[in-house]
């Protein structure tokens, strides 16, 4: 008995303890901050309406009327958001109370105070990339139907839209007036099987730009007859479009290298706004995966811009919060954001990547793996860093040999042939500096240009030989 | 008189532990001795990693606690005066789509408040943006800006400008650089603002920034310029500055007194990076959506429509921009809030007095010491598993409760007394629990065993 009687005094308790505001009189809203002289307020009080003249700051109600008859508008109010003072007609204005209602009952506050409701995840925007990037879905490295209808975002509105082929011969260009954000790519001369260099200008400035392929005459056929078998199928139009997104991004999935609906498959979710309850998962699971897929980084696609000349692709993972994603080198990056370097050559020879710290040099690549050889069309991953608080630039020096290096050959011996990202001997230190004052004595220096999520850098020439490098400069 | 001796003696015998039975004093000492280590324990780990999460869930509760009160019952945002383009942008673009491209670059209208603030004699401006780059596509509208700083000839108000330092450890380059160098009524502040390592919340303000290759010199952060211009304390600021490039004294906290609305009160600035307690940032002015049982939050919506140059009259006007596609929303305890108010909030806690402040570590020891000697002597009449565990819980919640209501609101300080309660009645709740467990056993024909010293029913 005496058990039982303090757990209800317990309850009481915690429930008083919970409620502390709920008989808290209904507070202000709004306040009357000029223009008031011969105004009057009307408020409900006590089950009657009172008038009360208008002052000065005065503090206002939900639901109070307020009264001017020369012109309500001359009245200035300052309001919380949700509480705008709506006005009626030319006289009077009321404040209405807009604010979204919290339906939690004592129970749920009770639970939620005792952390016994499973919390929701934190949800992540899903157009977070648009954040990072421009479009809802990204559009690099996506391959296009030269038949189908693409539909562009809002963020294309009085920009213009360029497609050039990849020596830079313009093919379509456009400047889009806001109504008219649609485009076939078989109607604007972009050929199937080919690739094209797509430009986002602001007037004669370029935004944004990233390659773009235009789906083979074969393959876009087998897409239209998979979409078409669908349309022929006994259900509702809801689940067709499900079952559209859904084999697009099979598709995407399954040849990753050659096939990127993801943009179609977003666009078909999109415009249908999907209604029927039972679907409404569905929906969701496949617009989710629409925002993860990722469409940046390295394709083997990508080749193509080196245009058969010696080169190397780099693009940076970047993890920021809980998101990651891969971004061109010069992204504007942040405090605290933690990347590592990604990179592609079509040479094979000897790699290594200094990075220029203010006081010293360190070795971004090799990190953990051993020695510094690389080979043909081989992925390679720096170490990661993480930028501080610190605005400020940091570069990176990518060198490349035909043959080993007398500095890292000495710089081996003395790691025993064990690598790693940490910390450097003051003579490991020493034969990378003078590694990189020959390299930018002798070496031969390439431009790093960007295309997306990616920089490349290409020689001249048809052939390399001798030691070349590019930098790579990250700003915060 | 006799009746409250006879009271008085009859206390002492039931504080007198030698008077219990032997089982009893053991376990008396025992709770004692459980509770002091684990008190000492957690001292240690208070400023780990692990520790430093738990005293931010500790103040996140009162400090959520605190915000709701402040949001119910329209906090007085005092001498602040904010005011958010983006809400007026967000109006203006409702009206007309169109006019999209004004959205992310409105030097115009900061000019145009700027320029009423100077009217309206305002006391200090911060503008919550970072000068670093040109108008991208309306170069005018910095033009406008331009000429408003330069033109100025208002004495009294002082304009903030948000910089950063650079690895370099220079500051930073602005594009008005030349009008506040000529201008000695404007200054240069750090916008930083310190979120934890863990969860990426921004809980305090930060107090200084040293820049300089060889000569050092020093950056307040915003809250504490702004506190101190607006208290005309410049010149202390500049004597604090040489004492700290002279390292000759080591000061931990430097206390500044500044008048707020007419009472006197101290700003206290610990030098020290590692003093996190009294940077920490009390959330009372509440943004729109923070909170979901006052979306509406308690800060006034001011558009250009309604506000004229009278507002300003000795205000620390605070222009800045909560859309979140500026990218200046940050997570705190109380949710996703843009910079300008995270910054107010900090002024805020300045100018009110609100600084929290660590107890002396011996008033830590007793209050902890009296809580487990109390603890020990509670849990010795209670009898049942049900009862430790009701005590323990009321303990705590009370505790807590007394802990906020007394110490955190009226002194700012969190007494961390829930520790020593918490170990107590964890031994006891094991004992009685292993009481219950074997007394089961023995009514199925278990081997009868009892806990020495304590009558179980």
């Amino acid at each position: 008995m005496k058990t039982r009687t303090a757990i209800i005094a317990v309850m009481v308790f915690l429930f008083s303890a919970l409620t502390p505001y709920q008989a808290m009189a209904e507070k202000a809203v709004a306040w009357i901050v000029g223009g008031c002289d011969g105004c009057k307020v009307t408020r409900f009080e006590n089950g009657e309406f009172k008038e009360y003249p208008a002052k000065q700051d005065m503090p206002l109600f939900p639901g109070d009327r307020i009264d001017k008859k020369d012109n309500i508008k001359n009245v200035r109010f300052e309001y919380l958001p949700y509480f705008e003072p709506k006005i009626k007609d030319g006289s009077t204005a009321i404040i209405l109370n807009n604010a979204p209602v919290n339906k939690d009952s004592i129970f749920t506050r009770l639970a939620n105070f005792l952390g016994l409701v499973k919390s929701r995840p934190r949800e992540i925007k899903g157009t977070s990339r648009g954040a990072w990037g421009h479009d809802a879905v990204p559009l690099e490295n996506a391959t296009l139907l030269s038949g189908c209808k693409i539909t562009f975002d809002d963020y294309y509105k009085r920009k213009t839209l360029v497609f050039k082929e990849l020596d830079g011969k313009e093919v379509f260009s456009k400047t889009f007036a806001g109504n008219d954000l649609e485009l076939v790519p078989g109607k604007i001369g972009l050929q199937q099987e080919k690739m094209y260099i797509r430009e986002i200008k602001i007037g004669a400035t370029i935004d944004f730009r990233s390659t773009i392929r235009v789906l083979g005459k074969e393959d876009e056929a087998i897409v239209n007859n998979a979409l078409t078998k669908i349309d022929a199928k006994k259900i509702t139009t809801e689940e067709k479009i499900l079952e559209k997104a859904a084999y697009l991004q099979f598709i995407s999935d399954c040849y990753p290298d050659q096939v990127d609906l993801y943009w179609f498959s977003f666009q078909l979710l999109d415009k249908a706004e999907i209604k029927e309850e039972r679907l409404l998962d569905l929906n969701e699971i496949l617009l989710a995966r629409c925002f993860d897929h990722k469409t940046g980084g390295i394709t083997a696609a990508d080749f193509a811009l080196l245009d058969n000349r010696p080169g190397c692709l780099v693009t940076v993972h970047l993890k920021r919060e809980n998101e990651s994603t891969f971004v061109a080198p010069d992204f504007p990056f942040k405090s605290y954001d933690e990347f590592y370097f990604y990179f592609q050559g079509n040479i094979g020879g000897y790699c290594m990547v200094l990075h220029e710290n203010f006081d010293a040099l360190d070795l971004a690549f090799p990190g953990n793996e051993p020695g510094y050889h690389v080979t043909h069309s081989q992925g390679n991953r720096s170490c990661s860093y993480r930028f501080d608080d610190k605005p400020g630039i940091e570069n990176y020096i990518f060198i490349f040999s035909d043959k080993p290096l007398e500095e890292m050959e000495q710089y081996t011996k003395l790691s025993g042939n064990k690598w790693n990202c940490g910390k450097l001997s003051a003579e490991q230190r020493k034969l990378l500096d003078a590694l990189l004052k020959r390299v930018k004595e002798k070496g031969q220096k390439l431009d790093l240009e960007i295309m997306g999520s990616k920089g490349f850098a290409r020689a001249p020439g048809k052939t390399l030989s001798g030691l070349v490098w590019f930098q790579v400069a990250l700003e915060n | 008189m006799d009746a409250l001796k006879k009271v008085f003696s009859k206390g002492l015998k039931i504080l007198d532990f030698s008077k219990f039975e032997k089982g009893k004093r053991i376990q008396f000492i025992l709770n004692i001795a459980a509770g002091l280590f684990i008190v000492f324990i957690m001292h240690g780990l208070e400023s780990t990693r692990w520790g430093e999460g738990l005293l931010n869930s500790a103040f996140d509760r009162f400090i959520i606690s605190e915000a709701k009160e402040a949001a119910i019952t329209n906090e007085d945002p005092g001498e602040l005066l904010l005011l958010d383009i983006g809400y007026n942008e967000k109006n203006e673009i409702k009206k007309d789509e169109d006019e999209k491209t004004n959205f992310l670059s409105p030097r115009d209208t900061i000019a145009a408040l700027l320029k009423m603030a100077f009217t309206g004699d305002a006391s200090v401006v911060v503008l919550d943006y970072a000068f670093e780059e040109n108008d991208c596509c309306h170069p005018e509208r910095d033009d406008r800006l331009r000429k408003v700083l330069a033109e100025n000839t208002n004495q009294r108000t002082k304009v903030i400008f948000p910089v950063r330092v650079g690895k370099d450890e220079k500051i930073q380059k602005l594009i008005f650089d030349k009008e506040i160098d000529q201008n000695p009524n404007y200054s240069r502040a750090i916008a930083t603002l310190y979120a934890s390592q863990d969860d990426a919340v921004v809980r305090h303000w930060k107090v200084f920034q040293e820049y300089g290759d060889k000569d050092k010199k020093i950056l307040w952060s915003i809250p504490v310029s702004a506190v101190a211009l607006r208290n005309g304390k410049e010149k202390d600021l500049k004597n604090l500055e040489a004492l700290m490039i002279q390292r000759d004294k080591k000061i931990d906290v430097y206390s500044l007194p500044i008048d707020t609305a007419g009472e006197k009160k101290k700003l206290l600035l610990p030098l020290r990076e590692t003093d996190l307690y009294r940077q920490r940032i009390r959330f009372r002015l509440i943004p729109k959506d923070c909170i979901t049982d006052s979306a509406e939050g308690n800060i006034r919506v001011i558009t250009t429509e309604n506000l004229t140059s009278d507002r300003f009259k000795d205000k620390i006007v605070i222009i800045g921009n909560s859309d979140s596609e500026v990218g200046d929303v940050l997570s705190t305890p109380i949710g996703d809030m843009a910079g300008m108010y995270i910054h107010a909030n900090a002024i805020h806690t300045l100018l009110k007095g609100y600084q929290p402040k660590p107890p002396p570590w011996w008033v830590s020891f007793l209050i902890n010491l009296f809580i487990i000697i109390g603890a020990a002597y509670l849990f010795q009449y209670t009898e049942t598993f049900w009862m430790d565990f009701l005590v323990m819980i009321i303990g705590i919640f009370g505790f807590g409760l007394i802990g906020y209501y007394v110490f955190f609101k009226n002194f700012g300080i969190v007494p961390n007394f829930v520790f020593g309660i918490a170990a107590i009645g964890y031994i006891e709740i094991m004992n009685s629990l292993k009481d219950v467990l074997t007394k089961n056993k023995q009514h199925s024909g278990s081997i009868k065993t009892t806990h020495a010293g304590k009558k179980r029913r």
